[in-house]
This record gives structure tokens, C-alpha cells and sequence, in this order.
């Protein structure tokens, strides 16, 4: 994988600024997503989520849990306002 | 095995401001964090720097000093932090309210700050995008807002240069300690740090650490929820527009009646909307916020939530119904009996500290971080915070259960 390779579509984030956070020692999915803006686009991580997950492990050579802290939330997928404002009730 | 000065549990501004103070000071500190670097409100939050202390002169005089301490972070930590000005509009709908904003204003003129009244044709010069049905006028003024991971990561980083460690390999379950003394703190994955002096500046999670110590802390919160627009090429507001919080002070007095009351535990649901939309640093649009009285950091919130928001929303600014939606969250707002935090050493442990439940706290962060140092360093605080002492009268939850 190149530096230059984009993991996140939606916020165009590259490996490079991936690995580069993982460097810095933010090795918790969260941090780096919050740090980097991986995932925090419009399809919200669904595309990139297992990735950014595996290359975060790959990169800091850590085991073990560091997959608890991106949660599934409102809205399932990416809605307008309008729908979810859903319809008036009399 | 390592003995540190202190411990503190909990990275985010305020535990992080206090351990990096530290470590500037060139102690021996340890921080604590099994949840993630900055997680919880620190990085799930407007990022806006509030001068909010009309009620507490204590809190004014910290934030003043922060406000001053961010202003040159980015130089102080050799990273940018975002930080800049950011106008904020508070809109209300009738006389009441409208005299709640003029004293809010008259603080703010006080404290050197930018207020203008506005009329509602001199907000909609502004802001052409709101349709402002139902509310009579408003205010303008000036705050500040700064992008709350980079400037996490700044804090964090100089501080490791300066040789804070960090521990974030499991969550605070307990402690060891001898009835009056704590002589360790035990974390899930079975490591157990020792340290002189221990400092708890868990936000939301403070209070479920306590009562692995059978200390009942009443540092409740207030659920912010808070939907989260996908980036807009153009923001429709410049703004952050608010509506004043009338409804939202309204069900804090009646929770702090029930806390008073010792009826906590079984009051009614109580929940209030107030709007605000709030345009964060990286173009996203963020929309809230329906409150709600809560015992600890929440994760989700209810879909009724999100149509009560998503109305109001549309009301307020037509051209975003057809915008998306991407995220939601709900971040907790400190809520006490009397409204004071808890900053203090917890009887009967005589090295066990407390800083927490502070509001509106991002702008005093750097200053509860020299106090917080202060308070363990036993030197003069320089702050009066004699109201803020987590044993006062008043709490009776603070005992033994």
C-alpha cells in the first residue's frame, strides 16, 4: 500500500495520514478516526470501517480488543432532514 | 514496579490539562484512560469556548484566564489547535426571555466581552436563511471554537515529550487502599498503578468510579443529543444559533428539586428541547439538542429525539430539509444539586482528588489544569473554590452506601 492510497473515500484520507497517526500513538479506532477524520464522512465508516480497523492493528502491532469504540448509530445510513422529520401528527 | 507522584484518571481536557501541567512542573505523572485518548465530551461536542459564569464568580475568573491560555496554545504546544472566533446569535420568543438575554448581555459587557442586541430584520440581514416565525428578537455575541482532536493530541503529545506516561490498556475497576488512603488503582485488564496522589477527572464516568469505592458523587448529567449533518459546501448559517435555554433551566430546577428532595433515583422522565445549530470546524452542521436528565454517559439517544430535532431544524432554516443527516450523539452536561462541580481531595481518603462536573468547561480547561496541579502539589489554588469542595453540606450522597 502506498502513502498516497485512499482509505477513507468520503473525507479522502490517505494510508499515509493513517500511518502517521498510528506513529504518534493513537492506536484506539476512535482516536484515529477522530484524528485523521477517517471514517467521519458521509458513508460514516461503512465502506472503510474493517479496513482502517485492520491497518490500525497491522501498524501498531497490538492484539487484542480495539474494536469497542465506533458504535452503530442514528441514522442507519446517511438521511435528510426531512425524513427523519417523518410526518406531521394532527 | 514504578510508584508515580500522581495518577490521573481520565484524558480528557481536564484530566489531560492537569497531568500535562504536571508534567511541565517535571513530575513524575501518570494518565489513565482505558476508553481512548480525549473520548467522551472532550471530542463529542460543539468545540465552542462559552464565557458562561454570570452565576459564579469563580468560573468567570477561570474561563477569562483560559480564554487567554488558548489564545496561544497553538504556539505554547507547537501544533494548531483551530481555535478562533465564532458569533453566536441567541434568538428568543417573548418578553421573559427577552430579559434573560439582556442580563446574560449585560455579563458579557461586564466582562469585557461583545454583546449587541438585535432586531429580528437585523438577524435576518445576517442570516438570510432562517425563517424566524414565533421568536421576537435576539442577541449577538462573540465566542471561540477550536478543533477538539487536534488540540487533544497537542496536550497529549507535549506532555509525553515532557515524560507523562500514558496507561490505556484497561477501564478504572476499583481500588486498593487502606480505609483512608489509596494505594493503587485497578484496571480491567489486571494492571494495578501506584501513585502518591490519585486525581479523578472522569466527566461522565467520574461518579460510577466513585461507587467502586461505595461513594455516592451526585455528579448527574444532562444528555445533550445532537444530530450531525454531512459537510455542506455551503454552511446556510455563519452563525451559531441558539434559542434561549429557558425550557432547558426550567427542568434543571426541577431535577436539583428532586436531588434535594433524595428522590432521584425515582423522578419522572424529564426532558426539554432548546435549539441550537452549531457549524463545527470541519464544515459539518450540527443540530440539537433535546436534553434529558441522565445518571452516566449515555450512547444513544431515542428516534423521537431525532424527528423533534429534525422539525425544528426545518422550521427554523427551510434549506436544510434536503441536507443529510449522517450521525447522531449525546453528550453529557454536568448536572449537581446546587449547579457547583466537585474539585477537592474525597474524605475519608486523604490522597484522592476530584475534578469534575464543572459546565460550559472547555474555555476554563487550561486554568483547571494549573489548579488541578495546584490541588495536588498542595500550593494555593488562586481561585475561590471553597463552594466546589466535594465533602460540603448540602450532598448528602456523599457517604458511605
Amino acid at each position: 500500500m502506498r502513502d498516497d492510497t485512499i482509505i477513507c473515500r468520503c473525507e479522502e484520507v490517505t494510508y499515509g495520514e493513517i500511518r502517521e497517526a498510528v506513529e504518534l500513538g493513537l492506536v484506539d479506532p476512535g482516536e484515529v478516526r477522530k484524528y485523521t477524520r477517517a471514517g467521519m464522512g458521509t458513508c460514516q465508516g461503512r465502506t472503510c470501517q474493517r479496513e482502517l480497523m485492520r491497518l490500525i492493528k497491522a501498524l501498531s502491532g497490538r492484539d487484542g480488543t480495539i474494536d469497542n469504540h465506533i458504535h452503530a448509530r442514528i441514522p442507519a445510513q446517511a438521511s435528510t432532514l426531512k425524513a427523519l422529520a417523518g410526518e406531521e401528527e394532527d | 514496579m514504578k510508584t508515580y507522584d500522581f495518577a490521573v484518571i481520565g484524558s480528557g481536557f481536564v484530566g489531560l490539562s492537569t497531568a500535562r501541567e504536571l508534567a511541565v512542573r517535571g513530575r513524575r505523572v501518570v494518565l489513565i484512560d482505558g476508553r481512548g485518548l480525549g473520548s467522551g465530551a472532550s471530542t463529542g461536542n460543539t468545540a465552542l469556548l462559552i464565557h458562561d459564569g454570570r452565576e459564579d464568580a469563580a468560573v468567570a475568573a477561570m474561563s477569562l484566564h483560559g480564554l487567554e491560555r488558548f489564545r496561544h496554545l497553538d504556539e505554547e504546544l507547537g501544533r494548531p489547535t483551530g481555535f478562533r472566533t465564532q458569533g453566536n446569535i441567541l434568538l428568543y420568543r417573548d418578553d421573559s426571555e427577552k430579559a434573560m438575554c439582556e442580563t446574560d448581555g449585560a455579563f458579557l459587557r461586564e466582562s469585557g466581552m461583545v454583546w449587541e442586541e438585535l432586531s429580528l430584520e437585523a438577524i435576518a440581514a445576517r442570516e438570510p436563511h432562517l425563517n424566524l416565525e414565533g421568536y421576537t428578537g435576539g442577541g449577538y455575541r462573540e465566542e471561540w471554537i477550536i478543533d477538539p482532536m487536534q488540540t487533544i493530541y497537542g496536550l497529549f503529545a507535549d506532555a509525553r515529550r515532557r515524560g507523562m506516561d500514558w496507561v490505556e490498556s484497561g477501564c478504572v475497576t476499583g481500588f486498593e487502599h487502606t480505609g483512608t488512603r489509596i494505594t493503587g488503582v485497578c484496571l480491567s485488564d489486571g494492571t494495578v498503578i501506584r501513585a502518591e496522589k490519585y486525581l479523578v477527572a472522569a466527566g461522565a464516568w467520574t461518579r460510577d468510579i466513585f461507587l467502586t469505592l461505595n461513594l455516592a458523587l451526585p455528579n448527574y448529567y444532562i444528555g445533550g443529543a445532537c444530530l450531525v449533518m454531512e459537510r455542506q459546501a455551503e454552511m446556510p448559517v455563519k452563525n451559531v444559533i441558539n434559542t434561549l435555554h429557558g425550557r432547558r433551566f426550567a427542568m434543571e430546577r426541577q431535577a436539583a428539586a428532586y436531588l434535594e428532595e433524595g428522590e432521584f433515583e425515582t423522578m419522572p422522565r424529564l426532558d426539554a428541547f432548546e435549539g441550537v445549530l452549531s457549524p463545527d470546524i470541519h464544515g459539518n452542521l450540527i443540530i440539537g439538542q433535546r436534553s434529558h436528565v441522565i445518571g452516566a454517559m449515555p450512547d444513544r439517544l431515542p428516534a423521537s429525539y431525532v424527528r423533534d430535532m429534525s422539525r425544528w431544524a426545518i422550521a427554523l432554516c427551510p434549506v436544510l430539509q434536503n441536507c443529510r443527516v449522517v450521525r447522531s450523539w449525546i453528550s453529557p452536561v454536568p448536572f449537581t444539586h446546587d449547579g457547583k462541580p466537585f474539585f477537592g481531595y474525597v474524605a475519608p481518603y486523604e490522597n484522592l482528588a476530584v475534578s469534575a462536573g464543572y459546565g460550559s468547561v472547555l474555555i476554563m480547561a487550561p486554568t483547571l489544569g494549573e489548579i488541578g496541579a495546584a490541588l495536588l502539589e498542595e500550593r494555593p489554588i488562586g481561585y475561590d473554590v471553597t463552594a466546589y469542595d466535594p465533602n460540603r453540606p448540602g450532598i448528602r450522597e456523599v457517604s458511605a452506601l
